[in-house]
């Protein structure tokens, strides 16, 4: 607050003008009221003083207030609207601008998160075992053809050979998947008057095989094999199969065209055995000469050493032999 | 002070319009960018302050611009306007501060000597004043105002004053503030209120025996 420079030098009859324009306003304490009242009382001359100031305030407050003109309110009003405009121009810029920050928050979350994602997958796809991603496979298994395709090569069979010498036979076929190293899990098991043999093996032991019992087949009284022992209900039967059959068949790409190719021969074979004045011997031995099975070396009884056994991926034949008088 | 005193000792001439919000319920709506708010406070106001304008400056015009910049500079101020003060207080301390640069910077009333002024009141007038002041009884106000050509004489007087003792008579006597508002209103000490307001009265009783003459 500013002091009033003139306040010090206020003379006595300026601090009783003081007083009583203060009790003319009402603006004194009771006891400066009270005093005030005193003086007037015995004072003509403050009286005459008061009812001056009296006049002088009654005078100024006599006068009539002045309205402001229209143009006032008018003018102010347009300085209102004027500046509601730009708040709401403001708002709406702001408003505009967050909406504007937002999307473009939304979009970089979304870029990042499809980077990320895509980041991921070549991750997995670098990292993954493929077990991971086989697994699912086994339980997908409601649309299963009734007539499963086995993959390229493999196989599945058995071999039923009637034979008057199965000493011979036998000693013959054991001799083969014991030199050759070949898989057998059977291991020749003896079951009243049959000799059975679970081979696993690939197409070169299997030539092996063959060709040892090619050897041998002079001796046989009947040769059956029978395709898809592993499929339930799908197994096909060939009745007087040769050598050459059974490895025809073996070779063909997937297990419908052995089948189909196992019906013809076992149809040829049939018709042959009813063919008068052959037998199913006969029908064997009928064309040995286009045999193609090659003959393995005989290197001589003191050579017992073993080829090294095969890991299971490559052995994709499972052939079971079951030798019977 | 509160706000609500700011009718205290109004003068009976100044409007009265009935705005059923309080100045701090308008201010707030106003700082929430309420427009008709803002024009509330400037019916409610607009006239008492144009009328103590046009006491200190004396000019129409320059009271109408005072005004009008007054309410201007309340709006762009109004957000940072922390109530430490009420709103009136606020505002008429902006228009008298207006008022008062405005007449201290264009000099607007020339000091004009007793004789000269005394040389404005015709007979009629003289003798009008010289009853008025010679009268022992109290004086009216009401009774005043029935008389046109006292009130003229009392606005003629009052430019006879420096422009801070007009604005503290003015804001006394015809806006009817009490001395500590117009402590408030001017920034001032209230003993400073009182040693002026009474200078002023006795300048103007002074100025008014002269006219008479």
């Amino acid at each position: 607050m500013k002091k009033d420079p003139n306040m010090n030098a206020c003379s006595g009859e300026e601090r009783m003008d003081e007083l009583l324009n203060g009790y003319i306003d009402d603006e004194l304490g009771a006891r400066q009221h009270t005093e005030v009242e005193r003086l007037i009382a015995n004072d003509a001359q403050i009286r005459q003083r008061l009812r001056h100031l009296q006049k002088c305030k009654a005078l100024l407050g006599s006068m009539p207030c002045d309205d402001a003109p229209p143009r006032v309110l008018q003018g102010l009003q347009a300085s209102i609207a004027s500046t509601a405009r730009l708040h709401d121009q403001s708002s709406y810029n702001q408003r505009a601008g967050r909406i504007h920050l937002l999307a473009r928050k939304a979009l970089s979350a979304a870029a990042m998160l499809a980077l990320a994602a895509l980041l991921g997958a070549v991750i997995y796809t670098i990292l993954a075992p493929e077990t991971v991603t086989d697994a699912p496979r086994d339980f997908v298994k409601i649309d299963k053809p009734a007539n499963p395709v086995l993959p390229v090569l493999a196989f599945s069979g058995k071999l039923e050979l009637k034979t008057g010498y199965p000493a011979e036979v036998g000693a013959i076929i054991g001799a083969t998947i014991e030199e050759n190293g070949i898989s057998d899990s059977g291991e020749g098991i003896r079951e009243s008057n049959k000799r059975i043999h679970y081979l696993r093996c690939d197409r070169e032991d299997l030539n092996s095989v063959l060709a040892s019992l090619d050897a041998v087949w002079t001796r046989l009284d009947s040769a059956q094999m029978v395709l898809n022992t592993e499929v339930f209900g799908d197994e096909v039967a060939v009745d007087a199969v040769t050598t050459e059959q059974i490895a025809e068949i073996i070779d063909r790409d997937n297990n419908e065209e052995r089948v189909e190719l196992a019906k013809d021969f076992h149809l040829l074979n049939t018709i042959k055995q009813n063919m008068p004045g052959n037998t199913t011997l006969a029908a064997i031995q009928g064309e040995p000469a286009n045999a193609i099975i090659p003959k393995p070396i005989i290197t001589g009884g003191q050579n017992t050493a073993t080829k090294p056994a095969k890991p299971d991926a490559e052995r994709t034949i499972r052939l079971t032999i079951i030798l019977s008088r | 002070m509160t706000e609500a005193a700011n009718t205290d000792v109004r003068s009976p001439q100044a409007p009265e319009k009935h705005i059923s919000l309080g100045d701090a319920a308008l201010v707030e709506q106003c700082k929430k960018g309420d427009s008709m708010a803002m024009e509330r406070l400037i019916v409610k106001y607009q006239n008492r302050i144009y009328n103590v304008v046009l006491k200190i400056c004396a000019d129409p015009e320059d009271a109408a611009e005072l005004t009008q910049e007054t309410f201007v500079k309340v709006l762009q101020n109004l957000r940072k306007f922390e109530g430490r003060s009420g709103f009136y207080t606020w505002a008429f301390r902006i228009a008298v501060n207006l008022t008062l640069n405005h007449c201290q910077r264009g000099s607007r009333l020339s000091v004009r000597s007793l004789d000269a002024e005394q040389a404005q009141c015709d007979s009629s007038e003289r003798k009008v004043l010289k009853d008025y002041l010679s009268d022992d009884s109290s004086p009216d106000a009401a009774d005043v105002a029935q008389r046109k050509e006292l009130y003229e004489i009392a606005a003629r007087a009052l430019l006879k004053l420096d422009e801070s003792q007009r604005a503290v008579v003015t804001l006394r006597d015809i806006e009817g503030m009490s001395y500590a508002r117009i402590a408030e209103v001017l920034d001032i000490e209230i003993g400073t209120v009182r040693s002026r307001l009474s200078r002023a009265r006795s300048k103007l009783r002074d100025i008014l025996e002269a006219m008479s003459r």
